[in-house]
């Protein structure tokens, strides 16, 4: 029966193998160990070949499912990493301008005010109006380093080297009194007490009690002496000794938040004299009546003058 | 030559690469992996990198590109397995499932095998083919070329010992 069996399948033994009626071992009695092997291999490389030669659509599909997915990653970690970033660059400038800016504590004063501000080391500053100091408060025991745009007067304790930065050169003193006054291309310091080394366009000057230094428009620094103890402007008065007028024209804007139109006159005018800081007519006969010049309010807060 | 701007970043041109290259880095795998389901998952990652570099990849040198991207993602995997392996080793103590039986497939047997199909004779490659690619039982080949089912599978037993034949002993 089985003989007969196999001699029916003779002709078609391997097709039943191949569509597996026929199992590995019961071909394995109808052909020689090498046949065998050889269409087991057969076999494996047919359906391999079939594989292989099949659409590869599902893999294009799971392809694009794969890049959408990581797409959506990538972008979440993107943003989180770019807020971060921004987070930190905004905590990195805080720190970067605290440390290297100077500029942890800031006092100002407005037109014909003054302010005075007893500092961390017993240091006393007395603001002129319309000025700025600026210092950092947390290194303030290692450097006394402050900054100043306008007039200040100090009376420094003793201590480490105390600085006044300024844009026109920077003022540095142990311990004394001195009155700084810095406003644009004008530059004048006054030492009351002590010493003070003033570095103005990398050139060092000593200036002892009653000295002062002066600069104005970037040229001619000239000493000149000082009888006052201490700049009239604290006690409400402004005293100007050889300036041009136009310096003098600008305390007084800064002091009394005005307008003064200079056009018609000659503001470098020499002017030696002071005026008061509560009364303005005073202040404007005092200052111009001296220097033949007149001048009319022709609007609130602007002053016209002419010879 | 004239450089080729074309930009694989663009979905219709990438598309394209992927139909051109798709079959042949599959096989290439293949033949290294011996494993078809292996070789589909590194083809699908071949081309996520692709994607992912589709602005660094010239589109002369794609072809290049995916193959090497295919060689190193294959020997990385090998390198895993090799890794698991001396887990499993070490850990279990167990014998790897690989069959003593393994029938390795090289490339230059299934070319033979794939080129010695189309030179069967024309009775028998037709019911082959049938059998194979349309994946038809004997019972439909006869009914659709009107024989019987046994001069079907006369014809399939011809074939596959004509094959075993012009492919050798291997």
């Amino acid at each position: 029966m089985e003989n007969q069996n196999l001699h029916s399948n003779e002709e078609t033994f391997l097709a039943q193998w191949l569509e597996g009626n026929l199992t590995d071992t019961e071909l394995k009695k109808c052909i020689s160990e090498a046949d065998h092997n050889a269409y087991l291999k057969l076999r494996k490389g047919l359906d391999a070949s079939d594989q292989l030669n099949a659409s590869t659509e599902d893999s294009f599909n799971k392809i694009q499912q794969k890049i959408a997915n990581k797409k959506t990653r990538v972008r979440k970690l993107y943003s989180v990493r770019w807020s971060i970033g921004v987070a930190a660059s905004i905590v990195f400038l805080f720190g970067f301008f605290s440390i290297l800016g100077n500029n942890g504590i800031t006092h100002e004063t407005n037109f014909g005010e003054t302010k005075t501000i007893t500092l961390l080391d017993g240091s006393q500053v007395i603001l002129n109006s319309n000025s700025t100091i600026a210092f950092n408060d947390s290194d303030w025991k290692e450097s006394r380093q402050l900054s100043l745009d306008g007039e200040a007067y100090f009376k420094v304790e003793k201590g480490s080297t105390f600085t006044v930065n300024t844009n026109n050169g920077s003022v540095t003193v142990l311990g004394t009194q001195f009155n700084v006054n810095s406003k644009k291309d004008f530059f004048d310091v006054v030492c009351y007490e002590g010493k003070v080394r003033v570095n103005s366009n990398s050139l060092d000057y000593i200036l002892l009690p009653t000295n002062s230094f002066r600069k104005i428009n970037g040229s001619s620094s000239e000493s000149s002496t000082t009888q006052l103890l201490q700049p009239t402007w604290i006690d409400g008065e402004s005293t100007f000794k050889s300036v041009p007028i136009k310096y003098v024209i600008t305390a007084l804007e800064d002091q009394y938040n005005i307008k003064i139109d200079s056009e018609l006159i000659d503001d470098s005018t020499i002017f030696s004299g002071s005026f008061p800081h509560k009364n303005l007519n005073i202040a404007l006969i005092t200052v111009f009546d001296a220097l033949k010049i007149r001048y009319n309010e022709k609007e609130k807060h602007k002053i016209k003058l002419r010879y | 030559m004239s450089k080729d701007n074309r930009n694989i970043c663009e979905s219709k041109i990438f598309e394209a690469i992927y139909n051109a290259y798709a079959k042949d880095i599959r096989r290439f795998l293949f033949y290294k992996t011996q494993d078809i389901d292996k070789a589909e998952d590194i083809l699908q990652e071949v081309f996520v990198k692709l994607w992912e570099n589709c602005n660094k990849v010239d589109y002369d040198k794609v072809k290049s590109y995916i193959y090497s991207i295919a060689n190193n993602m294959f020997l990385n995997e090998v390198k895993h397995q090799k890794i698991v392996q001396n887990y499993n080793k070490h850990n279990k103590n167990e014998s790897t499932n690989e069959s003593p039986e393994f029938i390795m497939l090289e490339k230059e047997f299934l070319e033979k095998l794939e080129s010695t199909v189309a030179t069967l004779p024309e009775k028998q490659r037709e019911v082959f083919l049938m059998n194979r690619i349309e994946k038809k039982k004997y019972k439909e080949i006869a009914l659709l070329l009107d024989i019987s089912v046994k001069a079907v599978e006369k014809r399939m037993h011809q074939a596959l010992v004509v094959m075993r034949k012009e492919i050798g002993n291997v």
